[in-house]
């Protein structure tokens, strides 16, 4: 939303006259709704990360074995 | 403060899902979104038949004379869709501004063709690299004897594909309110809309090449305070343009919520896990901030208080509350959130839309502290 507030609805269109450069700031918003989830959720991530540090646990969860 | 609804409404609340659910479910909202206009029209015959597009047309111009909370009910149902097409642009934004700024000879000329759906009116207001407001109208309408000629862009305009006729704001002198609205039917020898690609929403260049346009088109015989009458023309219909939003936000909300039951993962629904319900909380309290300020708004102005303040906050807190309920939404879908037949990715492109449309959050806010003179 920031750069909504910065470029408007110009960061939305990939139009050659008023959009940026190749539809990079629209390639950046449409791409948003995917990057906050890489490779699975990062929530997930963290909670794993969480578990394996051992925060709150008594034992730390280990790691999974390579198959 | 009574915010709730009353038995007619309640019905008009039901009529419209059940419309909805027949006539725009997800797959036709997601065929919708490849389509130039936005709508079909069949679609846009059955609404109009059914009324709903009068709605806030008095009844002297062949409208319904409903209230603005009739109006809100309607167009959060078809925020569920969320339904594109220029309802909004022409059944709301145009006619309450033909209402507040128009002769009673225009209104009678044009505010019944948009009560029945023959023609199809848009606003279009913003222009190339300048900011909202009356600031930013530089387009100039100059005067030849009894006719005006228009040479210039306006970028961004809403719904202009598919409208029949354009209500253009004008700069008619150097004053800030040298301002005036005209009525330009598309048709006219050298305007043109072209559609703008992109992550957005049915927004058009339109171009107008020596456009002449007859005085009589010209708002109210006015060539000033066009902007002033467009404001008050908002002041009505921002909060249905939130009330649409809600619906989006309540939608996205339901669909978190549904699929945080049904999506497992290491053995359990998704929504076991304390941080997805953090996301759906986050979407709840955006969804309750836009509801409640838009609905606060609406009873004002229904009720006839001042609610100048009380839209320019519904604006900004739905404008801001829409994007994050979707990036919500998206944290708790994942991937599937990101493919456009799962149905959520339209919310999300309406969010990014409509958050700059009519006045971005920090205009509004600067507009709302002026308001109550902070």
């Amino acid at each position: 939303s920031a750069i909504l507030e910065a470029v408007g609805l110009a960061a939305l269109t990939t139009d050659p006259q008023w959009g940026s450069d190749e539809g990079f700031l629209e390639g950046q918003q449409r791409n948003g709704i995917v990057a906050v989830h890489p490779g699975g959720t990062a929530d997930i991530q963290k909670v794993e990360m969480a578990r394996r540090i051992g925060i709150g646990r008594a034992t730390r969860h280990a790691a999974g074995k390579v198959a | 403060m009574d915010l709730s609804l009353n038995e007619h409404q309640r019905m008009l609340e039901q009529s419209v899902r059940g419309f909805m659910e027949r006539r725009a479910p997800r797959d036709k909202i997601v065929a919708l979104q490849r389509s130039e206009v936005g709508y079909e029209a069949e679609t846009w015959k059955t609404i109009a038949e059914l009324g709903w597009l009068a709605m806030l047309i008095p009844e002297r111009y062949g409208g319904g004379g409903a209230s603005l909370t009739d109006a809100a009910v309607l167009y959060q149902e078809l925020g569920r869709g969320p339904l594109p097409g220029p309802f909004f642009s022409s059944g709301v934004l145009s006619a309450l501004t033909l209402l507040e700024a128009g002769s009673e000879e225009q209104r009678r000329r044009f505010l019944p063709a948009i009560a029945s759906g023959d023609q199809i009116f848009a606003a279009a207001i913003t222009e190339p690299a300048r900011s909202w407001g009356p600031q930013g109208i530089a387009l100039t309408a100059e005067r030849h004897g009894d006719r005006y000629r228009l040479n210039g862009v306006k970028l961004f305009v809403n719904d202009a594909v598919a409208a029949t006729h354009l209500i253009v704001a004008v700069r008619t002198g150097p004053a800030l309110d040298d301002t005036g609205l005209l009525v330009v039917d598309k048709r006219a020898q050298g305007v043109s809309a072209r559609p703008l690609t992109g992550f957005l929403g049915w927004q058009a260049e339109v171009s107008f090449h020596n456009v002449e346009i007859g005085a009589e088109g010209l708002l109210g015989e006015r060539e000033n305070h066009g902007w002033t009458a467009l404001a008050r023309a908002m002041e009505r219909a921002l909060p249905i343009l939130c009330a649409y939003q809600v619906g989006s936000c309540q939608a996205v909300f339901e669909m978190s919520v549904q699929y945080s039951q049904t999506r497992i993962q290491f053995g359990v629904p998704i929504g076991r896990f304390q941080r997805v319900q953090d996301h759906i909380i986050r979407l709840v309290n955006h969804l309750d901030a836009a509801r409640w300020t838009t609905w606060e708004a609406i009873w004002k102005l229904d009720s006839g208080r001042p609610a100048a303040a009380s839209v320019h906050m519904a604006k900004a807190v739905t404008a801001e509350a829409h994007i994050e309920a979707c990036n919500a939404a998206h944290e708790v879908h994942a991937g599937i959130g990101s493919s456009l037949e799962y149905g959520l990715v339209p919310h999300t492109q309406a969010s990014r839309t409509l958050f700059n449309y009519l006045g971005d959050p920090k205009w509004h806010k600067r507009q709302m502290a002026a308001t109550l003179e902070w």
